[in-house]
């Protein structure tokens, strides 16, 4: 067992020098953004005698017309056709309530999966009574976001054979602002595992499933190998750590802090040692700084 | 012993009018959505926001509006004597009244049937524990990116003498009054305002006065803190 | 201990990596992850420590107050403990939800400093008879992140350690009534001698013959019985105690109770060694929670 001193351990503050390009305007709330009627109002803001401010801590991001305020840490908003990971809290009558990392919990009707037996047929009575079987509290699922009512509850849907139940793996939650927005969630990594960046901010880790086994509903508990174990283990302490600094996910940053962590001969379970941490951290800025 | 010596000076060496110094750090844990701590001299506090998310209770749930709920409980080691509860009909007042505070100053259309919840905790106490209260909880509403209207600033003042005298520690409240005020610092509108002990209705007036200057300063330290947060972080989401 | 919910695909994922001899951040069964540790950091009280582990944090105090003995046992001092889980760590401890989990915690770690042989309690003695001194130690829980028990317990003779008790002299006596004075120098105090002060280690049980120590709390869902031991620096076991509902075996049991000696041993070699050496650090910053 490793024990530290806090005198010790590494201030985390300025680990890593700011990048020369040009920085966003930042406000914290209450903050005048600004004065110009024109633009639409996003996230993060609201206005006030025709005066926009901010609401949360963040950057200033214009696209076009539209102000936003991107917090560093916050629930999942909700965009339609978000890719996201949620675990089933409550099964009630033909619909599940998932947890997605939310300020409500999302809803996912029976009529929305595809139902095992392929093709998208009607739901049955015996389903509705079999819900349990195809989903139950704690289960995790890939899901996408169909709908989101003006009350602000996120309607799930899950009509292909991407989605569905996930089997063994491992589950990190970060903050949804940690991760990088992309149309493709599903990566199947070049060192051997999948892993699902879930738009909310649940990212999950995976052996690598071929194509033919996927079943959407039932899941493989074959034992899965050291090997692969390895892989994913790393995989898990690399996103921790990135996430911990507060460098984004994306591919591109997670297997270039895996591949930092080889090259520098760290073992799994080191990489969980704060100085370590960062210490691949810095290096995995620097590599993508090049 | 007097509070104020004949050179116009407490018995921290501060002049009536310094606050004690102000150290706060937002972040601190990873399972709450938002966290802070806030010392303000010896007065020490850690505050977690947890939310906006489901409601637990189903009789609290209101469809059309967002619950605030605040917990503020004492360390036993936190002051001279040993607190044997740490919960007791004081704490479950100033919780009460935070929430209220906060009440105004989340955007709870933002939440409709959404809960927040706000623990406080406090580690060390002397003087002006619901000023710190307010301003950890605070910090980690907006470590948590939780909407709010403006920041929410606390700071205390009294009156020794004929000499109001900001952000008072116990020793100094002994036998005067202590004025608690909170302010959106950008709005300058009061949030709440408390009082305790007896103070001359012409004193008032100066005391507050002084508390509303204390809480700009408060604001200052506070949104320096947030902002160098940000910077340090920023340098690295910028790497998409 | 928090109501975390795992899918069975999850716990599966964990079980077999416990069997294979990897867990799932990296781990074998046996290591403990990296202890963070700072005492003297509260001024209010006599000791103080403060014991991260991961995203475990457990702040410990100790309050010395001047009572009257027990009147088994006139000549010698007491210790209590108090544990309070706040709702910081978990929601779900608002209100009373954590005072199971506090009263086990606080009467496991009474029990393991009943034993004589661990802290020499007569000499809290003041006035035999009358007054001793009681050391309160609160613990309280700021976050909650698997293996409470060996944290906290590690917190506690931490914070033992640091304890310094203002000299206490018998002035005289009125009408039958001693009279003390207490002594106001800060280098005028006693210290208490922990060098046989234990500690707790758990181990939890995962399959009918495999156990594991310092468990995160995904893996304390997967295991629905613990036992903990309380080992002192020369190896004697003060006291044992199985949680939670389910079975070991003999064999697994007496492993899993000689691997805790080991580890407590090690672990008490490792922690004497890092006081002392803050102890020697005059110019230490304490850190706190800044």
């Amino acid at each position: 067992m490793d024990i530290k001193l806090a005198s010790e351990l590494p201030r985390m503050r300025s680990m890593i020098p700011a990048h020369g390009s040009a920085r966003p305007k930042l406000v914290t709330p209450g903050e005048i953004i600004s004065h110009d009627t024109s633009f639409m109002r996003g996230h993060g803001t609201y206005m006030e005698d025709e005066i926009q401010v901010a609401s949360v801590a963040g950057f200033v991001t214009r696209v076009n017309r539209l102000i936003t305020v991107t917090p560093l840490r916050q629930v999942y908003q909700g965009a339609v056709g978000d890719t996201i990971i949620g675990r089933i809290t409550q099964v009630q009558n033909k619909r599940w309530k998932v947890d997605v990392n939310a300020r409500l919990d999302a809803e996912l009707r029976l009529t929305n999966i595809q139902l095992p037996g392929g093709e998208q047929r009607r739901s049955s009575v015996e389903d509705e009574r079999e819900m349990r079987a195809l989903l139950r509290e704690g289960d995790l699922v890939c899901v996408e976001v169909q709908k989101i009512s003006d009350d602000g509850l996120i309607r799930l849907a899950a009509r292909s054979t991407k989605f569905g139940k996930l089997s063994q793996g491992t589950l990190l939650a970060i903050s949804p602002s940690l991760v990088v927005q992309d149309k493709q969630r599903m990566h199947d990594l070049p060192c051997g595992a999948r892993v699902i960046f879930g738009a909310n901010g649940y990212v999950y880790i995976t052996p690598t499933v071929p194509q033919e086994q996927v079943s959407t509903y039932t899941v493989n508990f074959e034992e899965v190998p050291i090997e692969v174990r390895k892989t994913v283990g790393r995989l898990r302490n690399c996103i921790k750590l990135l996430a911990h600094h507060s460098i984004m996910i994306s591919p591109t940053s997670v297997m270039s802090a895996y591949d930092q962590s080889i090259d520098q001969e760290y073992e799994i379970k080191d990489l969980l040692r704060p100085e370590v941490m960062q210490d691949v951290a810095v290096a995995t800025v620097q590599k993508m700084n090049e | 012993m007097d509070i104020i010596s004949p050179e116009g000076l407490r018995q921290d060496g501060r002049t009536a009018t310094c606050l004690r110094t102000i150290s706060c750090r937002l972040g601190l844990y990873d399972r709450p959505n938002g966290s802070a701590y806030i010392e303000m001299g010896n007065t020490k506090v850690l505050a977690a926001v947890y939310g906006p998310r489901e409601v637990r209770s189903l009789s609290k749930q209101q469809l059309d509006d967002c619950v605030i709920q605040c917990q503020v409980s004492r360390i036993a080691a936190c002051q001279g004597e040993r607190v044997r509860r740490p919960m007791d009909p004081r704490t479950r007042a100033m919780s009460l009244q935070i929430a209220g505070v906060f009440q105004g100053a989340i955007r709870k259309s933002k939440y409709p049937g959404s809960q927040i919840d706000i623990y406080v905790q406090v580690l060390q106490a002397d003087g002006g524990v619901m000023s710190a209260c307010i301003n950890a909880s605070t910090l980690a509403l907006i470590h948590a990116g939780v909407e709010l209207v403006d920041y929410v600033v606390s700071c205390t003042a009294s009156m020794y003498k004929q000499t109001a005298i900001i952000d008072v520690t116990n020793q100094e409240t002994m036998n005067g009054c202590e004025l608690t005020i909170s302010l959106l610092p950008n709005k300058e509108l009061i949030v709440s305002l408390d009082t305790s002990h007896t103070i001359h209705q012409e004193q008032f007036e100066p005391v507050m006065e002084l508390a509303m200057t204390g809480c700009q300063q408060v604001y200052e330290s506070m949104q320096s803190e947030v902002e160098s947060y940000l910077r340090d972080k920023h340098a690295i989401m910028s790497h998409r | 201990m928090t109501n975390i919910n795992l899918s069975d695909a999850e716990k599966r994922y964990i079980v077999d990596g416990v069997k294979l001899g990897i867990r799932v951040d990296g781990r074998e069964s046996l290591d403990y992850r990296q202890l963070e540790i700072e005492t003297g950091l509260v001024d209010t009280a006599n000791g103080s420590a403060r014991i991260r582990l991961d995203r475990t944090d457990v702040l410990v105090t100790v309050k010395m107050e001047m009572e009257p003995p027990v009147p088994e046992e006139p000549r010698n001092g007491l210790l209590r403990f108090f544990v309070n889980c706040s709702a910081n760590a978990a929601p779900e401890f608002e209100g009373r939800g954590g005072e199971d989990l506090a009263t086990s915690l606080s009467s496991m770690l009474e029990r393991v400093y009943s034993s004589p042989r661990t802290l020499d309690t007569s000499k809290l003695c003041v006035v035999p008879g009358k007054y001793v001194k009681v050391l309160y130690v609160d613990i309280e829980i700021l976050e909650c992140g698997g293996n409470l028990f060996d944290t906290s317990s590690l917190g506690v003779k931490a914070a033992l350690f640091a304890t310094k008790m203002p000299k206490i002299y018998i002035t005289g006596e009125d009408g039958g009534e001693l009279e003390f004075s207490v002594s106001d120098n800060p280098t005028d105090v006693d210290r208490l001698d922990v060098s046989n002060a234990p500690i707790l280690i758990t181990h939890l049980r995962i399959t009918e013959n495999l156990t594991v120590v310092d468990p995160t709390p995904e893996e304390e869902c997967c295991g629905p019985v613990c036992v903990v031991v309380g080992v002192t620096p020369n190896g004697f076991i003060t006291a044992t105690q199985q949680f939670g509902g389910g079975t070991f075996t003999p064999q697994t049991l007496a492993t899993a109770i000689k691997s805790a000696k080991d580890l407590g041993q090690k672990i008490h070699y490792h922690l004497r060694s890092k006081l002392i050496q803050e102890e020697n650090n005059v110019d230490r910053q304490i850190k706190g929670f800044l």
